[in-house]
Order: structure tokens, then C-alpha cells, then sequence
């Protein structure tokens, strides 16, 4: 039963810390690393194809939350390849689209959002709903884009504290979605 | 909705002369003839906040100048504040030792993030309320000026009032209440009649000192040269302009805005004062009482597909028609000629007038005649002949016998039929000169008329002029 669902080794390999809640149902490609506490929503998608994706701690990402890292067309894969990095406490509402090269701490990508590869998000950052950040370019802390002509401001306070929502996720889910297992630590 | 309807490429020529989608235009069923937005008389019906939906009555949103009371817009982007409510330690002022937590509220904007703790506003203990206004340094002014003129209208009113008094004392009462004059004013104007009125009116207005102009104004700051302007700390136009008493330059003076209060209008054909749309007056209510909009009851015109036209030739151009109302429709397409076309009108307008003064029961206000843009990029050759538009049927959908078989179309008038819709070709050929071609066509109808009147006949032929922008030409 459980060999039947697993992942296949030969298109990904997903590394779960202790603590994570990390739907199967979502679709994996390439080297993963998944931070703990993170939330993971079954039908996310993350696409690691051109090197390795490290995901933080304490990121939320929803159903149809899309995480890509891709190479642009025409350039070589490096050796040793990029790596893209996502730090702690992010959110990646529902059918988000991220192909961005750095993600800081405590940013929210809104529902339908697309941020492009290029951009880099700091700190704090807020990419509103609907709006496409395409140009490579790397966005000041606690940056809010927000509307249909992508009106910028600074906010003063930080993006409200997940825990509440992630330690009811972390309740829930496992009640109705099959998980993946955390490696166990290797005997010392 | 907008694009259901085609608002930009197929518009009705109302009888104002204004061209308007079939969504905003109305069908006076008493006149018979294309109301717009632009020549029926609005009323207030009822004013109403958007937001907490509470119903307020014309005196009390006077005073609070047309504004909620306790919804807020955000100063940031104008979009409506919501409550969020946090939770904060306190110490207890006799044991510091002790803590408890306290429910705060505050404002918050989910578009933006703007919060009222951006402008260092206090968070409120109570859900709703208590955030005070911006005081304004004008106000005294302001309310001094109020004053004066009001003061002023009375005094002008009372003149006029002594002159006619004799023949007209009823109306003048009503006059105030719509002139948005305060009540008081009305209650004020009776204080002749009393012994024990206040003389000093003619001594208020005299108080009034007028400002003096000067020609030296404020210099611009030092720093403005050689400052970087940060974008994100300065305001925009529409954050300054949606508060114009104060008129905020840095975003750090942003305050939250009160909600503008909304009304809820009825309309009212001018011609013959009855009521062309009425909402029901609860504000949470969606539903009117009277909706005479024209897509109730002239025949909707749609362009089926939209196409690039070859130029110099004729393009086969597919509408569909489409029947709203509960019976059927005879109608054919004609020509339509906007010189020939205006003259009738305004031929039918000088007769219509002299008619509505001899009866001198209704009070006309003539609209001036708007001119719109008539101009047809094209020529339009329209199929000859009637055609029968079945009635509306909601079951329709359900049945199963082909529609078609039971009306004897013309193959060369009818290119479909389905239900209440009928699809018709017609054939353009756009003039030489254009790129973008606009045909007209009057789209003449039996309209049955269901207002139960014995003088008119209850199937009236109808003229409908319409404009269809068939779309661009290419070489």
C-alpha cells in the first residue's frame, strides 16, 4: 500500500525535516528539501529543475501553489547547480506562481500572483492578488504590491503570525491525506 | 455582464439623442419612446451606507456630511477598512506583577495593509466606533462662513417671500426641503410671524470680513531641490484628493476616510412623470419595484462573432436578435438615415411640446438635445422582409420540437432560429476612407404594451435606432 504511493526516487527525492506536514498528493520534481513545521498542501507543486529547492521553516503553501525553479532557456546547466532558497514563515496562497531566485522570511505571495525568476523578495514582502512581478529585480523589505497597476507601499507592521494557522494544519491534515515520512536521523 | 451585453459595440439611440448600451437605457411604456440616464429626472429615495447597509435619513447625513458614521475607506488605496482585533498584555496599574490580556481593536485594509497604527492612531477597546475625527483647523472658519450664508439665504428668502406672500404660501416650505436647505431654515422663516423673535438676523450677516487677496504666497522649502523624493513616503494624487480638507503629502498622515454615504434613486421619464426604475426601499434589498430597462423590452441585437472586414467589398456580418419579453415579435430592419432621422425628431418634439403646455398639468424641463457621433463608416445592405420573434419562454431550453419548423422563414431574412433568438446576415461594405466601421440600422418592432390604459392601442409599432460597431477593416 504505502510502497504503491511512494514518491518515485528516480523523478525527485524530498527531504522532510521532523515536524513538517508534507502532503503525498502534491507533485514533486527534483531535489527538495522541506524545512520544519512547514505546511504543505496536497496538489502544490514544486519543480526543481535546475538545482535543488530548500524550503525554510514555518512556510505555509496551499493547493495549486506553484514553486518553480527553472533555468532560463538557452543556459547550461552549472556544476555545482544553483540552488534556490526559500527562507522561514512565507506563504504561498492558492495558485500562487513563483519562480523567484531568493525568497527572505515572512513574505506572502496572494492568491493568482505571479512573481517571475529575477525577482528576489526580501523581507516582509506582500505580492497582492493577480499581480505579475516579471522583471528581474529585487524587492525592498516590507513591500506591498498590491491592484491592477501594482501600487507599491511600505507597511510599517509585519505580516500576521502564522503558528495559529500552521498548528491547526498540522492537526488536521494528517487526519486526511497521506504524508511523507521524515528521513530518520542516521544512527550516529 | 458588460461583455454579455456588448456595451461598446452595439448601443441604442435614445430619444435625448445620447448613444447608450441597452443596459443603461430605459423604455418608457406611457410615452413609448428611449429614456436614458441623461433625460429622466433622478430622486433620492433613500441614503444608505454601502458598507453596514444602515439606512439614513436626509437630515441626519447632512449633518454628517454624506458619511458613515462607522465604516471607513482606506486612506492608502480606498478600499473599505475591516476590524481586526488583537490581543495585548497589560499590567494592572495597583500590582505590576500582574498581567492580563486585553482585546484592542483596530482598522485594517486587506488590499494594501495599511493599518491605523501606520498614522500612530490608538487601538480602540470597542469593535465599532469611537475613532474620532481629524481635527480641522479651518473648521471655525468654515462654520463661521456656514453660518453667514445661511444667515444670508434666510434674509433673501424672507424678501422674496414678503413680495409674493400673497398669492403663493404653500410651496415654499417643500421648495426648502429640496433646495437641501436645513429644516431649521424653514422653521426660521415663520419667526416674523412671532413676538418673540430674535431681531439680530440683519446684524449677522454685516459680521462677515472678506479675505484679503495677496500676491506673495509661500516659497518652496529649501530641501525641495536637493532632497531625494522616496516615492513610497509621498502621497498620490487620489490619496490627496480623497481627502481634501487636509490634503495629506506624507503617506504618514494618511487617516482613515468615513464611507461615503450612497443613494438608492428612482428614475422618472420627464415627459410623462412616471416612474421608469424604483428600487424596493430596504438598502440590503437588490430588487426595484418598477425596472422599465429597455433590455425588458426591446429586442436585444448582438454581433454573433466578431470579424476583421475586408475593405472595398461586401463582409457577411451575423447578429442575433433576441425577444425579452412574453410575446411574440414582428419586426423588420430599415434603414437608418441620421439626418432625415433627426429632423423627424425634432419635428415630433416641437408638436409633443406644444401638446404637454396646452394641458399645463405637467411641468416639462427640456433637455437640450445632445449630438452623438451618427457618422456610419459603412453600408449596410439589410435583408427585406418581417420577421416573427418567438416569445420568451424559460421552458423552452427543456423541450425537445424543433422551433423552427413552426414559423415559415424566409432562408434569405433568417439564418437561424433557436427559442427566442433568431440570427440574421447582413452584408457591409465598409466606405474607403475608414478603419473601423459603424452600420445603423432602425430596428422597427410591435411592442405589446401591458399598461392597462383604454385610450392606447395595445400593440404599438416601435423605432429603434441602433448602432453597430461591426469592428476594424483590414486592407
Amino acid at each position: 500500500m504505502t510502497s504503491l504511493k511512494q514518491l518515485d526516487p528516480s523523478v525527485c527525492s524530498v527531504k522532510v525535516s521532523p515536524g513538517a506536514v508534507v502532503c503525498l498528493e502534491a507533485d514533486y520534481v527534483g531535489d527538495i528539501t522541506i524545512g520544519a513545521r512547514t505546511v504543505l498542501h496536497p496538489k502544490a507543486r514544486i519543480v526543481a529543475e535546475a538545482g535543488p529547492i530548500i524550503i525554510g521553516e514555518g512556510n505555509l503553501i496551499e493547493e495549486q501553489a506553484q514553486i518553480i525553479f527553472r533555468l532560463p532557456e538557452g543556459t547550461e546547466v552549472t556544476d555545482p547547480p544553483p540552488v534556490m532558497v526559500i527562507g522561514n514563515n512565507n506563504v504561498f496562497e492558492v495558485d500562487s506562481y513563483c519562480e523567484a531566485s531568493k525568497i527572505g522570511d515572512n513574505n506572502v505571495l496572494e492568491a493568482k500572483c505571479c512573481v517571475g525568476s529575477g525577482v528576489e523578495l526580501t523581507r516582509g514582502c506582500v505580492v497582492g492578488s493577480l499581480c505579475k512581478l516579471q522583471c528581474p529585480q529585487v524587492i525592498p523589505e516590507n513591500t506591498v504590491v498590491y491592484g491592477s497597476q501594482l501600487s507599491r507601499r511600505v507597511q510599517t507592521d509585519k505580516p500576521a503570525q502564522l503558528t495559529l494557522q500552521l498548528d491547526f494544519l498540522t492537526k488536521i491534515l494528517p487526519n486526511y491525506h497521506r504524508l511523507i515520512k521524515p528521513k530518520k536521523k542516521p544512527v550516529p | 455582464m458588460a461583455h454579455l451585453f456588448q456595451v461598446d459595440r452595439v448601443k441604442l439611440l435614445c430619444s435625448c439623442g445620447v448613444l447608450k448600451p441597452i443596459t443603461a437605457i430605459y423604455l418608457c411604456r406611457h410615452c413609448l419612446k428611449l429614456r436614458c440616464g441623461n433625460c429622466v429626472s433622478h430622486e433620492v429615495d433613500t441614503l444608505f451606507c454601502p458598507n453596514c447597509l444602515e439606512n439614513l435619513p436626509s437630515t441626519e447625513a447632512r449633518l454628517k456630511r454624506n458619511r458613515c458614521g462607522s465604516c471607513f475607506d482606506c486612506p492608502s488605496c480606498s478600499h473599505t477598512l475591516v476590524t481586526r482585533a488583537t490581543s495585548v498584555q497589560t499590567t494592572a496599574p495597583d500590582d505590576p506583577s500582574k498581567t492580563s490580556s486585553r482585546k484592542v481593536y483596530y482598522l485594517t485594509c486587506t488590499r494594501c495593509r495599511w493599518t491605523s497604527r501606520d498614522v500612530g492612531l490608538k487601538d480602540q477597546t470597542v469593535a465599532s466606533g469611537g475613532w474620532g475625527e481629524q481635527d480641522n483647523e479651518h473648521y471655525r472658519f468654515l462654520q463661521f462662513l456656514m453660518e453667514h450664508y445661511r444667515a444670508l439665504a434666510q434674509a433673501e428668502k424672507l424678501e422674496r417671500e414678503k413680495k409674493r406672500s400673497s398669492h403663493r404660501k404653500s410651496t415654499y416650505l417643500s421648495l426648502s426641503d429640496k433646495y437641501s436647505l436645513p429644516s431649521l431654515l424653514g422653521r426660521k422663516s415663520l419667526t416674523p410671524l412671532s413676538p418673540y423673535s430674535p431681531k439680530g438676523d440683519a446684524s449677522q450677516i454685516s459680521e462677515m470680513i472678506p479675505l484679503e487677496a495677496s500676491s506673495e504666497v509661500e516659497g518652496l522649502p529649501d530641501d525641495i531641490f536637493t532632497e531625494e523624493v522616496i516615492l513610497s513616503s509621498v502621497t498620490n494624487m487620489e490619496q490627496r484628493m480623497a481627502s481634501p480638507e487636509f490634503q495629506p503629502e506624507t503617506v504618514t498622515e494618511l487617516y482613515p476616510l468615513r464611507k461615503h454615504i450612497l443613494p438608492k434613486r428612482s428614475l422618472r421619464c420627464r415627459h410623462c412623470e412616471h416612474n421608469l426604475s424604483k428600487p424596493e426601499y430596504n438598502p440590503s434589498s437588490i430588487k426595484f419595484k418598477i425596472q422599465l430597462g429597455a433590455f425588458y423590452h426591446v429586442p436585444e441585437v448582438r454581433l454573433v462573432k466578431s470579424i476583421v472586414l475586408k475593405a472595398g467589398v461586401e463582409n457577411g456580418v451575423q447578429i442575433s436578435l433576441c425577444n425579452p419579453t412574453p410575446h411574440d415579435i414582428t419586426l423588420a430592419l430599415l434603414p437608418f438615415v441620421p439626418e432625415a432621422y433627426l429632423q423627424a425628431q425634432q419635428k415630433e418634439e416641437c408638436s409633443e411640446g406644444g401638446l404637454v403646455t396646452q394641458g399645463g398639468l405637467v411641468r416639462v424641463v427640456d433637455i437640450p438635445r445632445e449630438t452623438s457621433d451618427l457618422k456610419l463608416t459603412g453600408d449596410v445592405a439589410l435583408p427585406q422582409g418581417q420577421v416573427i420573434l418567438a416569445a420568451r419562454d424559460d421552458t423552452a431550453e427543456y423541450d425537445d420540437h424543433d422551433a423552427a419548423s413552426a414559423y415559415k422563414d424566409d432562408p434569405q431574412v433568417v439564418a437561424w432560429r433557436r427559442a427566442n433568438k433568431v440570427g440574421m446576415n447582413l452584408l457591409v461594405t465598409p466606405h474607403s476612407d475608414t478603419t473601423r466601421v459603424k452600420i445603423g440600422l432602425v430596428l422597427r418592432y410591435d411592442y405589446t404594451n401591458t399598461v392597462a390604459t383604454a385610450t392606447e392601442a395595445r400593440i404599438v409599432t416601435l423605432n429603434v435606432p441602433i448602432m453597430i460597431d461591426v469592428g476594424p477593416v483590414s486592407e
